[in-house]
């Protein structure tokens, strides 16, 4: 209940009404409007709005409906919407925009990108081919992928579910136009029949795409495991194709907002859970393993499964007939933020890919910073520093956990790689990476706006090297967290000792492999990249794309060092200190690179135009 | 009715009543709320808090969208259709058979004779926002909102969509329109002034002029 103002009438309750009052009859007045819009024809000059006073101000309203009524018939009633029309109308003109879209398309073109996708999925099938090579695992081996193989197909599965799932709370898996958001959304037809046809559309393709990695997957099993490659072609395409169809299902309910959205999310959390839980060797059994078993048929055979596929297909029938349900403000900005998406990941651009899927889970900086304002002297001396924690005090609650849950699952794959599963060094450089791409935000944000960056009177370079400092603070005590955490597993003053030591590696290396990705952003000659041959631009691609990550990864590396010394009785500290050093160094020569690049591109290039 | 985006306020409690056949214009600086209000109403965005009511259902049912028609602020056309295209589908999704004689008054009364058949990711805003208000006024409402409208009009589509929005007052509509421009808020009857979120007046015309006219003398001292 609102306090009058005693200017806004008050309701008792507090509802907007748009209302037909005084409506006997008042259904008609639309059609009344047009009416009086016709009678206007076939004169079409605009009426002399200065000898009247026209919206209003001489008549009270519907004073004219009386001599409106008695004009010619309006051209469409109100009320007369057919269904089965409306239907044909949308129908016809969604034919007519595919046979213009057909007619326009550059068919050398999109042969070329055909043959360059399909070439790619060829090379990219041999390649694994070989990599997972064709001699026939031991008996032993064998058994072991038998037990474990469905509880991590499981877990894979589990996985998809959950991302279809997190896709559904913002109005995925569809992508619509903006334009048919605001001419079929809003149009007087049914909302399920509208997005019907571009749902079955996308689990058509998800559920095809599911098939055709399964059968790839289930070829790569049939290698080194008995069974016929029909049959693990058959189970591997049963399983993608299952697990698409669940996730996408889960995902389309989900958006429909006709099952409460935090249960359908704790249920996808709980069965991620418990897959993990079965993978870590704590459970024998989670209901997703079960999905998991198809992947194996040829190695063991049970029906039961099959339970979860028509599950799966019930799924996505029921998200089919109830996704009229979806969330137009989600769509519309979903619709928005797609297509740039999309587009980014094209152009190979990770910093509008972050931006804008941080837009697409409404992921907005807080309006008001949870610290208290630096004192004026300190902001004065150091306003860098200070512009990069008003920018960390505005992180979103989300943000703050992603980067708490990236630094304590970095700390426990160390902790896994100290106990002798080395491998999981790569995982924990690639989640110390990207909590580097999170927290070096401030910095992104000052590439992102080079005409602000050329406005401030130093030079751009150092600028940027500042926006360093910040990052590498709130890293270390990301670090120190999931150091405290493996202390709590496993209290050691060694562990205190050699976490410090990769704490500090970690956190200047993160930042620095993240900065490597913004700042090469920016780009500082257009006409290089067009000059390259494509020869020396694949390459740089991939180089740009991999060396970050494994920069943050070289950071983790004292802990392996560590781990060895301590195997052969030494002292595990020196050798961790000692590999500290020039990890620190290479953090130095990146962060000096972000200093000096704009300088090192015009000497080179003013060299290169010197010697032609 | 009340908006919010995270810990920013768009909208703050709104309580309002609006009659049949009313011609409205609400008022306000950039960022006041203006258009989130006129989207709520539209069913583009949902309220954090509160109901609205469209002749008494759901912004979003098919009821209220036979009866509700919006022009955005921001004109939303399909790039592959015309002009011409775009107006008989919609009259068609509204029960017309795509050949009514509206299409080509309101085709000429906004000046896009010459560009029906044309494409509108070719026109420039101006254009663009001529055959939006052409799409959202072929067909029939009882409720039309307009948010800012008259951006990037020349003079003539300006008092040609003017005329139109009060011929469809006369004829019992109920017409919101949002604009900064002072020309035409002064033809409104009905005038609401919003302030961050706040409706702060909700008067005649001459009240709003006077309100605003002591607002800006407030703000000056």
């Amino acid at each position: 209940m609102l306090q009058s103002t005693g200017i806004v009438n008050t309701r008792e309750d507090s509802r907007f009404h748009i209302s037909a009052h005084h409506c006997a009859g008042r259904t008609d007045s639309a059609r009344a409007a047009w009416r009086s819009i016709l009678r206007g024809l076939p004169d079409t000059t605009p009426p002399d709005i200065s000898d009247s006073d026209p919206l209003g101000t001489d008549s009270s309203p519907g004073d004219d409906l009386n001599e409106a009524e008695s004009a010619v018939l309006a051209d469409v009633a109100l009320g007369s919407v057919d269904p089965k029309m409306s239907s044909t109308a949308m129908d016809e003109m969604r034919s007519a925009r595919r046979r213009r879209r057909i007619g326009d398309v550059a068919w050398g073109d999109l042969a070329y990108r055909v043959y360059t996708t399909a070439l790619a999925c060829l090379v990219f099938a041999v390649f694994a081919s070989g990599w997972v090579g064709d001699s026939e695992l031991s008996a032993a081996s064998q058994t072991s992928a038998q037990k474990f193989g469905p509880v991590w197909a499981g877990l894979f599965a589990g996985l998809v579910l959950l991302l279809g799932v997190r896709s559904g709370t913002r109005a995925g898996p569809i992508a619509l136009e903006s334009a048919d958001v605001y001419h079929l959304l809003l149009a007087p037809i049914s909302r399920s029949r509208v997005l019907r046809r571009p749902a079955v559309g996308v689990v058509g393709y998800g559920v095809a795409t599911g098939v055709a990695v399964g059968a790839l997957v289930g070829s790569l099993c049939s290698q080194r495991l008995p069974g016929s490659t029909f049959e693990w072609l058959l189970s591997g395409a049963l399983f993608g194709g299952a697990a698409a169809a669940l996730a996408l299902g889960a995902a389309l309910i989900t958006a429909s907002r006709r099952v409460p959205r935090p249960w359908i999310e704790l249920l996808a959390w709980a069965l991620l859970i418990a897959s993990v839980v079965a993978v870590a060797g704590y459970s024998p059994f989670a209901p997703l393993t079960l999905l998991g078993q198809i992947l194996f048929w040829p190695l063991s055979f049970s029906l039961l499964p099959l339970l979860l596929v028509g599950l799966a297909i019930i799924l996505a029938v029921v998200g089919l007939m109830i996704v009229g349900g979806l969330s137009i403000e989600l769509a519309q900005l979903r619709t928005r933020l797609v297509g740039q998406l999309r587009f980014a990941v094209t152009q190979q651009d990770l910093r509008s890919v972050l931006l804008l899927r941080k837009q697409l889970a409404s992921e907005r900086p807080r309006n008001k910073s949870r610290f208290a304002r630096l004192p004026i002297r300190f902001g004065g001396r150091f306003p860098v520093f200070t512009r990069d924690v008003q920018s960390f005090g505005r992180w979103p609650w989300v943000r703050v956990l992603r980067v708490t849950v990236l630094g304590l699952g970095a700390a426990l794959c160390l902790y896994g790689a100290w106990s002798g599963t080395t491998p999981l060094i790569l995982l924990a450089g690639l989640c110390t990476y990207v909590a580097g791409l999170d927290v070096i935000e401030p910095l992104a944000q000052e590439v992102d706006h080079p005409m602000m960056l050329a406005s401030y009177p130093e030079p751009a370079g150092v600028i940027l090297q500042r926006h360093l400092v910040a990052p590498v603070v709130v890293m270390v005590l990301v670090g120190c967290e999931g150091l405290l955490l493996v202390w709590v597993l496993h209290p050691s003053v060694n562990i205190i000792a050699i976490g410090a030591i990769t704490v500090i590696t970690a956190a200047t290396t993160a930042v620095a492999g993240a900065s490597i990705s913004v700042v090469s952003e920016a780009v500082l000659d257009a006409g290089d990249a067009a000059m390259m041959p494509p020869e020396v631009t694949g390459p740089r691609v991939v180089i740009r794309t991999l060396w970050p990550p494994l920069v943050a990864v070289i950071g983790v590396t004292p802990i392996l060092v560590a781990q060895r010394a301590m195997r052969l009785g030494n002292d595990p500290i020196p050798p961790a200190l000692t590999l500290a050093i020039p990890i620190l160094v290479l953090a130095g020569v990146v962060f000096m690179w972000v200093k000096y690049r704009e300088d090192l591109h015009r000497t080179m290039g003013e060299a290169m135009g010197a010697k032609t | 009715m009340a908006k919010e985006y995270g810990d920013v306020g768009a909208l703050a409690p709104v309580d309002l009543s609006v009659m049949a056949g009313e011609a409205i214009v609400l008022v306000g600086h950039n960022g006041s709320g203006k258009s989130t209000l006129l989207s709520i109403i539209a069913g583009m965005l949902e309220p954090s808090e509160g109901t609205v009511l469209v002749h008494g259902q759901p912004p979003d049912s098919v009821y209220a969208r036979e009866r509700r028609s919006w022009l955005p602020d921001t004109p939303v056309l399909y790039d592959d259709l015309s002009v011409r295209e775009h107006m008989e589908y919609t009259i068609r999704m509204h029960g017309g058979q795509g050949d009514e004689p509206i299409i080509d008054d309101l085709i000429k009364r906004l000046g896009l004779a010459d560009r029906e058949d044309d494409l509108p990711s070719q026109f420039s805003r101006g254009l663009r926002q001529k055959a939006a208000a052409a799409v959202a006024l072929v067909r029939p409402f009882t409720l039309l909102l307009v948010d800012e409208p008259f951006v990037g009009l020349d003079v003539a589509g300006r008092e040609a969509l003017l005329g139109l929005l009060e011929e469809a007052r006369r004829g019992g509509a109920t017409v919101l329109v949002a604009t900064h421009d002072p020309a035409v808020i002064s033809r409104f009857k009905r005038g609401l002034v919003l302030d961050d979120g706040h409706v702060v007046h909700d008067g005649t015309a001459e009240s709003l002029h006077a309100y605003l006219s002591a607002d800006v003398t407030h703000g000056e001292t």
